[in-house]
C-alpha cells in the first residue's frame, strides 16, 4: 500500500515537472530569443518623365541568416539639391513585400537631386538609411517604320544641363514586352551620339488579354541618371493563342482513362480484401455471441 | 476462453513488463517526452517565421524533412516484408520477434507521413490533395499508397494481436489497471478460439500476408519514382525504384536487428530472442547489403561512365571531399561494407556487434537519404546566378534538427508505450519449453 503511494507521489511530481517544463517554454517569445535584428535599406530613382521621379525604398531586416522583406514600417524620404540643404519631401509605409514609394516633383532649377530613403527603427529593427542621385533626364519611345520581322521603335534620351535638356550617347537601354508574370526582355542596345536607338521588336509576339503590345523601354540604375522608364502600346500582329482546355478532373474526357482503370481495379482489390478482414473481425465478435446463446439455450 | 499452459508461463514472465513502469523507464519516457517539447518548440517557430526558418530555399526546396521521411517508410520494411515472407514460408523461427517487426511497421508509417507535412509550405491547402487530386501525380500515388499500406500493417499487427488480447483478458496472471483490463475486453472482440474464430484469423492473416509484400514494394517504388520521374541528375534513373525497395528492406532489418537486442537485453529475452535469431537475421542483412550493394555501384557507375554534364556536375559534388565526400564514403562504406564483414566473420556475428554495426547502417543509410536529395537540388540546370550563397547551399538548421530529433523521440515514445501495453512476444503463438 505505501509502496502504492510513493509510486503515486513520484507520478505526480513528474508529471509536475513536466508541466512546469512545457510553461518554462510557452514563455519563451521570439522577442527574448532574438535581439534587435539588423534592417538594410535599399533606394530606387525611377524617371518618369515630365520631371515626376518615383522613389522607391526596399525595407529588410536580417531573421536568421536571411535577409526578409519587412512590412508596415514608415521610411522618410530627403531630397538636396546642388548645395541646398537637405529638406524632407514625404513618408511612405512599407507594404508586404517591404517596398514604400512616393513620387516627387523636381522643380528643374537643379543639375543634381540627391535623394535619402531613411528608415528611422524601431525596438526589434535597427535604423538604416540609403541614398541615391539623378540629373534629370527624359526617356521617349515612338513607333518607328516596321520592317518585315520587327516591329521599330525610336528611343531618345536627353539629359538636363545648364543649356536644357540634350542628348545623351552611351547609355544602356533595355527593352521589354510585358507579359503575365514578368516583363520579357526582347532587346538591348546603347544611345548613338543623339541620345538615339533603334529598337527591335519581334513581329511574331502574340499580343496581351487586351490584345495589344505593352512595349516598355528602361534604362536601369545609371550612374548618372538612376532608372528611366518609358512605354508605348503597340497592336500585335499575331493574336493571342486561345487553348480550348477541357476542366481537369477526373471525370471529364481528359482523365487518363487507363490510370484510372489501373487504379481502380488496383485499389478495389486491396480496399476490397480489407473489407473482407473486416468482415471476419465483426465475424469473430458474432461467432461468441452465437456460441453465448447457444450455451444459454441450452 | 482456455488458455494453454505454457501461454500462462509465458505471461508470468512477460506480466512485470506490462503490470509497471521502472523508475528507469519513466527516465527514458521523460527523456522523450523533452525530446518531443524540443521539437514542439522548432514546429512554434517554423508556423510563426514560416519555412524562412529552415534551411529550404528557392532552390534546395527538400532537405532533412524528405530524407527522415524516406528514412521512416524505408525501416516501415521491417514487419510488412520480413513478416509477409517468414509468414508465407511457415518460417517457425520468426515468431518470437515479429510482433517487434510489425510495431516497427506500424509506428514508422505512421511517424513517417508527418515529415511531409512539416514539409508542405501551405498546409491550409492539404485538403487540395483529396478534393482535386491528379492521378498523374506521383506525390497523388504516394499519399494513396502510404494510406493503403498503413491500413494494412495495422490490419496485420492487430490480426496477430487478438489471440494474445484474449490471453491478457482472461487470465489472472497478468495484474495491471482497469482501464487497461477493459481495453484488452474491447479489442479481445470476444475471441474465444473457437474453430471457426482460428480459421477467421488465419484465413486474414494468410491474405494480407500475400497482400502486404507488394504493397510494401508498391508503396516504397512510388516514392522513388517521386525522384525517378523528374529529370535531374542523380534522380532519372530507371533502377530508382527496386533500388529504393532494396535500401527499405536493407534499413528496415537494421532497425528490427538493433529492437530485437534493446529489448532481449531490457526484457531478458534470452530464452525466446536465441542467438540463433540474430544468425539468421545477420544473414538476411548480409544478402540484402550485397544487393543494396550491386545497386548502389551500378547506380554510380552508370552515371560516371555517362559523363554527361549535369550529371556529372552532382557525382563531382559526391566525391569532393570539400563537398560531400566524407559523407558519400561514410554511407557506402557503414553502409554496406562494415556489415558484410560482420555478418561474414563468424567471430563477430554476435548480437552485440550485429546490433552495433545495424546502428552504424541505419544512420549510414539515413545519410544517403540525404545524399540523394541535396546534392542533386544543389546541382539545378539553370545557372544559379546573383544569388545569396545561403539559397545556393542547404544547411540543416536548429528548427529542422529539433523536429527531426522531436520524430525520432515519437518513433521511440510510441514504441516503449506499445511495449507497456503488449508483450513484445507474441505469448498466443510461442510454446514455452518445460
Amino acid at each position: 500500500m505505501r509502496s502504492k503511494q510513493i509510486s503515486h507521489r513520484r507520478t505526480v511530481r513528474w508529471m509536475r515537472n513536466v508541466l512546469l517544463l512545457i510553461a518554462t517554454m510557452a514563455a519563451i517569445s521570439p522577442d527574448t530569443l532574438h535581439a534587435q535584428h539588423r534592417s538594410r535599406v535599399s533606394l530606387e530613382c525611377l524617371q518618369l518623365g515630365n520631371q515626376e521621379v518615383e522613389l522607391t525604398a526596399l525595407v529588410r531586416a536580417r531573421i536568421g541568416r536571411s535577409y526578409v522583406p519587412m512590412a508596415g514600417l514608415k521610411v522618410d524620404y530627403f531630397v538636396a539639391r546642388d548645395s541646398i540643404e537637405e529638406v524632407r519631401i514625404g513618408s511612405a509605409e512599407t507594404d508586404e513585400r517591404g517596398f514604400a514609394s512616393i513620387r516627387y516633383m523636381m522643380d528643374g532649377t537643379s543639375l543634381t537631386y540627391a535623394f535619402r530613403a531613411s528608415f528611422a527603427g524601431n525596438d526589434t529593427i535597427s535604423d538604416d538609411d540609403a541614398t541615391t542621385s539623378v540629373v534629370p533626364a527624359v526617356l521617349t519611345i515612338e513607333q518607328a517604320e516596321d520592317d518585315s520581322l520587327n516591329h521599330q521603335f525610336n528611343v531618345l534620351i536627353q539629359g538636363w544641363t545648364a543649356d536644357g535638356y540634350v542628348p545623351v550617347e552611351d547609355v544602356p537601354v533595355e527593352v521589354f514586352v510585358r507579359r503575365m508574370l514578368s516583363d520579357l526582355k526582347v532587346f538591348t542596345g546603347t544611345t548613338d551620339a543623339d541620345g538615339r536607338l533603334l529598337a527591335q521588336v519581334p513581329g511574331d509576339l502574340p499580343g496581351d488579354a487586351n490584345e495589344t503590345l505593352d512595349i516598355v523601354a528602361r534604362v536601369t540604375e545609371h550612374d548618372t541618371y538612376g532608372s528611366l522608364s518609358a512605354s508605348i502600346l503597340k497592336t500585335p500582329r499575331t493574336q493571342p493563342i486561345h487553348h480550348d482546355r477541357p476542366e481537369r478532373a477526373l471525370w471529364t474526357d481528359a482523365a487518363p482513362l487507363w490510370m484510372l482503370i489501373t487504379f481502380f481495379v488496383l485499389m478495389g482489390t486491396v480496399w476490397g480484401h480489407y473489407l473482407y478482414i473486416l468482415l471476419q473481425l465483426v465475424g469473430i465478435k458474432s461467432d461468441t455471441r452465437k456460441l453465448q446463446q447457444q450455451s444459454v439455450n441450452e | 476462453m482456455r488458455i494453454a499452459e505454457s501461454s500462462i508461463a509465458l505471461l508470468r514472465e512477460f506480466a512485470p513488463q506490462l503490470e509497471r513502469t521502472s523508475l528507469a523507464a519513466r527516465i527514458w519516457i521523460a527523456f522523450l517526452v523533452l525530446l518531443i517539447l524540443f521539437g514542439g518548440v522548432g514546429l512554434y517557430f517554423q508556423v510563426k517565421y514560416g519555412h524562412a526558418v529552415t534551411g529550404m530555399r528557392d532552390h534546395v526546396v527538400w532537405g532533412i524533412y524528405i530524407a527522415n521521411f524516406i528514412f521512416f517508410i524505408g525501416i516501415s520494411y521491417a514487419g510488412a516484408v520480413i513478416s509477409g515472407i517468414l509468414h508465407l514460408l511457415k518460417v517457425e523461427w520468426r515468431k518470437p520477434f515479429i510482433r517487434l517487426a510489425e510495431l516497427i511497421t506500424v509506428i514508422a508509417t505512421i511517424v513517417g507521413p508527418v515529415f511531409i507535412l512539416l514539409c508542405v509550405g501551405r498546409l491550409d491547402r492539404l485538403h487540395h490533395l483529396i478534393i482535386y487530386p491528379r492521378l498523374q501525380s506521383p506525390i497523388t500515388w504516394d499519399v494513396l499508397a502510404i494510406s493503403t499500406y498503413l491500413v494494412g500493417s495495422i490490419l496485420l499487427l492487430y490480426l496477430a494481436l487478438i489471440r494474445d488480447f484474449a490471453i491478457y483478458r482472461d487470465t489472472d496472471v497478468l495484474k495491471v489497471a482497469k482501464w487497461k483490463r477493459k481495453l484488452y475486453r474491447i479489442l479481445a472482440l470476444g475471441y474465444q478460439d473457437l474453430p471457426r474464430q482460428r480459421l477467421r484469423i488465419k484465413t486474414s492473416i494468410d491474405l494480407l500476408a500475400v497482400m502486404i509484400i507488394p504493397l510494401a514494394i508498391v508503396v516504397h517504388s512510388v516514392l522513388s519514382w517521386i525522384f525517378g520521374m523528374t529529370l535531374r541528375p542523380g534522380w532519372h534513373s530507371t533502377i530508382f525504384g527496386p533500388y529504393f525497395v532494396m535500401a527499405a528492406i536493407y534499413s528496415g532489418t537494421g532497425v528490427l536487428i538493433i529492437a530485437m537486442w534493446i529489448f532481449r537485453r531490457i526484457y531478458n529475452l534470452q530464452e525466446y530472442i536465441t542467438e540463433k535469431h540474430f544468425t539468421y537475421v545477420g544473414y538476411m542483412l548480409l544478402a540484402l547489403a550485397a544487393g543494396y550493394g550491386y545497386f548502389t555501384f551500378s547506380e554510380y557507375l552508370t552515371s560516371w561512365y555517362g559523363s554527361e554534364h549535369w550529371e556529372s556536375q552532382v557525382l563531382d559534388k559526391l566525391f569532393s571531399f570539400s563537398e560531400y565526400g566524407a559523407a558519400f564514403l561514410f554511407a557506402n562504406v557503414a553502409g554496406i561494407i562494415l556489415p558484410i564483414i560482420v555478418v561474414a566473420v563468424r567471430r563477430l556475428r554476435k548480437p552485440g556487434y550485429l546490433a552495433l554495426v545495424s546502428a552504424i547502417m541505419v544512420l549510414a543509410l539515413w545519410v544517403k537519404r540525404y545524399l540523394i536529395i541535396v546534392p542533386t537540388l544543389e546541382s539545378p540546370l539553370i545557372p544559379m546566378q546573383e544569388t545569396r550563397p545561403e539559397y545556393v547551399d542547404y544547411a540543416i538548421t536548429w528548427v529542422e534538427w529539433s523536429l527531426t530529433l522531436g520524430g525520432l523521440a515519437t518513433f521511440l515514445l510510441l514504441f516503449t508505450l506499445a511495449s507497456k501495453f503488449v508483450t513484445v512476444v507474441p505469448v498466443s503463438e510461442i510454446l514455452k519449453k518445460p
